[in-house]
C-alpha cells in the first residue's frame, strides 16, 4: 500500500462553551472549524479517510461523579478497532491508572464526539467545558 | 494508520493486542506482537490501563514499546505512580508511551511488543473487560500505527 494526504489535510474542530447532560450515545456540539465544515452542529464533515483525535475537557463543578466515556460516532468505519476513553472528573478513583483520556479513530464522511455510555449510578452528569476533534486526511492506495 | 486494542495481559509483561478485522497498513500482527516490514517508516502510540484493585498494596506500573529483533526498549516510557495517600502522586497528562521506527531501523522486518516494564505493588489486573464491578466505563486503551513513507 501507498500512503499521501487528501487536501486540505489539517482540519480541526471545537466548542468552548459548557454543554451539560448529554446523554448515552449524545454529541457533543462543535462550534469552531477550520479545514472542514460543521454538519449540523456536531458531526466534522471529513469527506475522505482521516485520522481521528477526540478529546474533551471536563468542568468538575458541574458534576460530582461523572463518570463516562467518549467515542467517535463516524458514519462510516475505516479501522473496525474503535478505541474509547474514560472520562472521570472530581471522583478521582485511587486504584485505576487511566490512560490516555483521548479517543482515537480512523473514519470517513463524517464523525461525532459522542458520550458512549454513563455510568449508571451519574445519569445526568456528563458534561464538558471543552470539545475539540482534530484530524489529518489521507489516501491510502492498495 | 492501523488501532489495535491493548486489552489484557496474559503473557506478562506482554500486551495482548485485539485487532481489527482489516487493516490500512501492511503491518501484521500476533495477539501479543506486530510485525513492521522494511520500504516504510512507522510512528507507535500506545497506552495500557491497569486496576491495582481495591484494599492491595499501592503500586507502580510503567510500560514501554519493545523491539523483540533486538531485544530492546524503544522510545519513551510511560505509566503511573499510585502510591501516595491520595493517589497518583505522579499523574502524567498523556500516559502515552511512543516510538518513531525509520525505514533505515528495519534490515526485513521488526517485531514490536508493548510491555510492562515496571510493576510495583499487587493485585494489577490489566483485562479490562473484567473490570465491571470496579468501573463501569473505562472506556477502551488503543495501540495505534501510523505507515509514513520512507
Amino acid at each position: 500500500m501507498s500512503f499521501g494526504f487528501n487536501f486540505p489535510a489539517l482540519f480541526r474542530a471545537h466548542n468552548t462553551t459548557l454543554q451539560t447532560g448529554i446523554g448515552s450515545g449524545g454529541p457533543f456540539n462543535l462550534q469552531f472549524s477550520e479545514g472542514c465544515e460543521i454538519i449540523g452542529g456536531s458531526r466534522v464533515n471529513i469527506q475522505n479517510n482521516a485520522y481521528l483525535y477526540g478529546d474533551i475537557k471536563i468542568d468538575g463543578s458541574t458534576g460530582k461523579n461523572q463518570s463516562y466515556d467518549i467515542a467517535f460516532d463516524p458514519t462510516k468505519l475505516i479501522s473496525t478497532m474503535i478505541s474509547e476513553a474514560w472520562q472521570i472528573a472530581s471522583e478521582i478513583n485511587l486504584t485505576i491508572m487511566v490512560g490516555d483520556d483521548a479517543v482515537y479513530n480512523v473514519a470517513q464522511d463524517n464523525v461525532a464526539l459522542t458520550v458512549r455510555q454513563i455510568s449508571g449510578s451519574n445519569p445526568g452528569n456528563s458534561s464538558a467545558d471543552q470539545t475539540r476533534v482534530f484530524g489529518l486526511r489521507v489516501e491510502v492506495t492498495p | 494508520m492501523d488501532v489495535l486494542r491493548p486489552y489484557n495481559s496474559l503473557n506478562y509483561p506482554k500486551m495482548d493486542f485485539e485487532q481489527p478485522t482489516t487493516f490500512t497498513t501492511d503491518i501484521t500482527a500476533t495477539s501479543n506482537s506486530i510485525t513492521l516490514y522494511s520500504g516504510s517508516s512507522y510512528y507507535i502510540e500506545a497506552y495500557v490501563q491497569a486496576d491495582n484493585g481495591v484494599g492491595n498494596p499501592r503500586g507502580t506500573c510503567y510500560y514501554q514499546l519493545y523491539d523483540a529483533t533486538s531485544s530492546s526498549y524503544i522510545g519513551n516510557e510511560a505509566g503511573e505512580d499510585l502510591t501516595s495517600s491520595t493517589g497518583a502522586a505522579l499523574r502524567q497528562g498523556r500516559k502515552c508511551a511512543a516510538a518513531l521506527i525509520l525505514d533505515s531501523d528495519i534490515s526485513t522486518s521488526m517485531t514490536i511488543e508493548l510491555r510492562i516494564k515496571t510493576l510495583t505493588g499487587s493485585g494489577w489486573n490489566f483485562n479490562v473487560y473484567s473490570w465491571l464491578s470496579v468501573a463501569p466505563y473505562p472506556g477502551f486503551p488503543s495501540l495505534r500505527v501510523w505507515q509514513l513513507p520512507s
